[in-house]
């Protein structure tokens, strides 16, 4: 058995795929096997693996027809025979050293994952940025060299990035699990991701940037594309893993927090033409809850008025240009919540002063000022 | 010498509370006056005087006249207080009224101004001297523009808070239809009487608040009809109100549907147009309670900091570091 395979779905990537599969195939442990998913890629990618294949022994290469990043990386998965996994994005680049440090680490430990950090990468500039979302030094900070799982790490669960490549996974706890990455829909690694998580016993962090997050105008994050839309499917599978762990009470925040907020940072990014769509499946989404009286209870129990009012407006108003509307109002509202939150605090301080001893005790100075 | 005729329109049986209010007032020397068309008033009571409508005005005998709404039951000592008031004062008319706002002044139109709007403009919350109302126009037209009527003839008015309590009459389709030529005819008024240029804006305001408020009491089978009157008025208030000159310094919400109406395709349209509407007006509810709440933060904040700021602060301080 290998020491690590590492899994590479890849879609069209044909101008950086040669400098990722070089950080792979050079790596500094060379114990490994490297499985290329070709996803039915329109351009070079499938003749670009076909070379680097022919050319190293311990790389595989399957093609197939095209079905996402999840199928092609579950595929991958279920050809992997190594020790450790790897889930490699093949638009990006991996530090040379970064499979051996982590692979030490998670033999010395005898972990079920090892965290380890990423940078950003401008490609225009050449810039490497770091950003805290990939460094989690908060995290790092806390944790130190130790072993940890999810319950000594609560405060910090939703400050880990979700990306797979930020880990080293020890196959054998994934698959006795039965975790895999949901099919058909952007945002998977999300849901791949909490349910690692919330599985693991032994948990370490690697504090050393092993990984260069390669950033353009066209990946598919950032582009308002139509599957933005998946985010409501996403949302709802994260919310059925922390239910599945019994933890969703402990994170009830951050859970709404996404499905009543979060979705709409995507709905006003995503393109103009895909509006409607998006509105009528969040409402589907929504619709759900509505039809579960004890579950919609239990959720707006800890939802705040201003997110309360958005439902019901997700609900009611059925074209964009009149939600939209609704929507203003949502925000003038939240703004309501926040005000009259700010102003109880500060009515609070000034009651605590009027109250303490030091003004108290000082009233017969002030009416002696005053004559 | 009678001190006030009260004068009450019947047409239904539903007047016999309203009568028994008016003859139970403390006011001792009323008359009470029932315009009686249609043979309803069956009352044996010697002080209350029947007669049809087009007898004049000239049999009203009392300084003071009110017209009591049928329907309105009038507190013990309504007139007797509000009478003192306005013949105390020399008031042409004196507005009955359950709240504070304008107390303790007395007004003419030129001072009061664009407030003027804020009041009830029916003619049954008013006590009115009865030679004031004998030289004025509209006293037999609807109650928009008696009340312009008045109030720009009047050298004097007032306000009373009784905490009287007055229906609010339900207005019928026609009635509410009626609501758009009349409050043309408001204008007009404002025109002959020269205050049109001051006040264009505040009319612009009011009567659009006015149609909105109609058109959403207008039961749902007949507000399509409604929304095609408003369409009609609308259009042509373009070119009769040369609103453009001041449409800018209206409210932007009504100026808002304003163009609802008049851009809309059609119903459907229009409809779908109400709803985003009716979601601005919140908005614009939620805005303004937005703003009182950070102007009492900020006034808080401040005397928070005074008190940090202060001598008395400032001297015991080592007695909070003991606490500590």
């Amino acid at each position: 058995m290998v020491k690590v395979s590492v899994v590479i779905p890849v879609y069209n990537v044909e101008d950086f795929l040669g400098e990722c599969l070089d950080s792979i195939l050079n790596q500094t442990l060379t114990d490994i096997e490297v499985i290329c998913v070709n996803d039915g890629s329109p351009d070079r990618s499938l003749e670009i693996l076909n070379e680097y294949a022919a050319k190293d022994k311990r790389m595989t290469v399957i093609d197939q027809e095209n079905g996402g990043h999840a199928v092609a990386t579950n595929r991958g998965m279920r050809l992997a025979t190594g020790k450790y996994i790897f889930f490699m994005d093949s638009d990006d680049i991996l530090e040379l050293t970064a499979l051996e440090d982590s692979y030490k680490l998670a033999e010395e430990k005898n972990v079920d994952f090892v965290i380890f950090q990423a940078i950003n990468y401008y490609m225009d500039t050449g810039e490497l940025v770091e950003a805290e979302n990939y460094s989690m030094n908060a995290l790092a900070d806390y944790v130190g060299d130790s072993v940890f799982n999810y319950k000594d790490i609560m405060d910090f669960v939703f400050d880990i990035t979700v990306t797979p490549w930020s880990k080293l996974y020890n196959r054998e706890f994934v698959m006795k699990n039965n975790i895999i990455y949901p099919e058909g829909l952007v945002f998977d690694d999300n849901v791949f991701f909490y349910d690692t998580l919330f599985a693991a016993d032994r948990i370490t962090f690697l504090r050393k940037h092993l990984f260069k997050r390669r950033w353009y105008s066209s990946s598919s994050t950032t582009s308002g594309a139509r599957h933005f839309i998946n985010y409501i499917d996403i949302c709802d599978l994260i919310w059925q893993v922390f239910f599945k762990y019994d933890v969703f009470d402990d994170f009830k925040d951050e859970l709404l927090h996404k499905k009543f907020y979060t979705n709409f940072y995507w709905y006003r990014h995503i393109k103009p033409e895909f509006k409607q769509l998006f509105l009528d499946k969040l409402r589907e989404d929504y619709l759900r809850i509505e039809s579960d009286k004890e579950f919609k209870e239990y959720i707006f129990r800890d939802l705040d008025v201003a997110e309360q009012k958005l439902y019901e407006y997700v609900l009611k108003y059925k074209d964009t240009e009149t939600f939209d509307v609704a929507y203003k109002n949502y925000k003038l509202r939240r703004k309501n919540s926040q005000l009259k939150a700010e102003y109880e605090e500060v009515r609070n301080v000034h009651e605590e002063l009027l109250n303490s001893e030091s003004w108290k005790k000082t009233q017969k100075l002030r009416s002696f000022k005053k004559r | 010498m009678v001190s006030v005729s009260v004068i009450m329109a019947v047409s239904k049986d539903n007047y016999s509370e309203s009568l028994k209010s008016a003859l139970n007032q403390t006011l001792a020397d009323i008359e009470v006056i029932c315009i009686d068309d249609n043979d309803i008033v069956n009352v044996t009571d010697s002080a209350v005087k029947v007669i049809k409508k087009d007898d004049s005005i000239d049999e009203v005998k009392g300084e003071y006249i009110y017209f009591l709404n049928p329907g309105d039951v009038l507190n013990k000592d309504t007139l007797e207080k509000a009478f003192r008031q306005a013949k105390g004062e020399g008031l042409d008319f004196i507005q009955i009224t359950d709240e504070d706002t304008f107390i303790g002044e007395t007004y003419q139109f030129l001072k009061l101004r664009g407030k003027t709007f804020q009041m009830d403009m029916t003619r049954y919350t008013k006590l009115i001297r009865t030679d004031f109302i004998k030289k004025l126009n509209n006293i037999n037209s609807n109650d928009y523009l008696f009340f312009w009527e008045c109030v720009f003839n009047a050298r004097k008015f007032a306000f009373i808070n009784l905490n009287q309590k007055f229906n609010k009459d339900k207005k019928d389709f026609d009635e509410l239809a009626s609501l758009i030529n009349v409050s043309n005819e408001v204008f007009t008024k404002f025109k002959d009487y020269d205050h049109i240029g001051k006040f264009k804006f505040i009319i612009f305001d009011w009567r659009l608040e006015l149609l909105y408020d109609a058109y959403v009491n207008v039961t749902e089978e007949r507000k399509e009809e409604y929304y095609n009157l408003l369409k009609e008025d609308f259009t042509q208030m373009i070119y009769h109100w040369r609103f453009t000159d001041f449409a800018y310094d209206a409210n932007p919400i009504n100026y808002l549907f304003f163009k609802d109406v008049v851009y809309s395709k059609d119903f459907e349209d229009f409809k779908r147009l109400m709803v985003q509407y009716e979601l601005e007006l919140d908005s614009e509810e939620v805005k303004k309670e937005n703003e009182i709440i950070e102007k009492n933060i900020s006034i808080l904040e401040r005397e928070n900091s005074l008190i940090t700021n202060s001598t008395s602060w400032k001297v015991t301080k080592p007695l909070r570091k003991l606490n500590k």
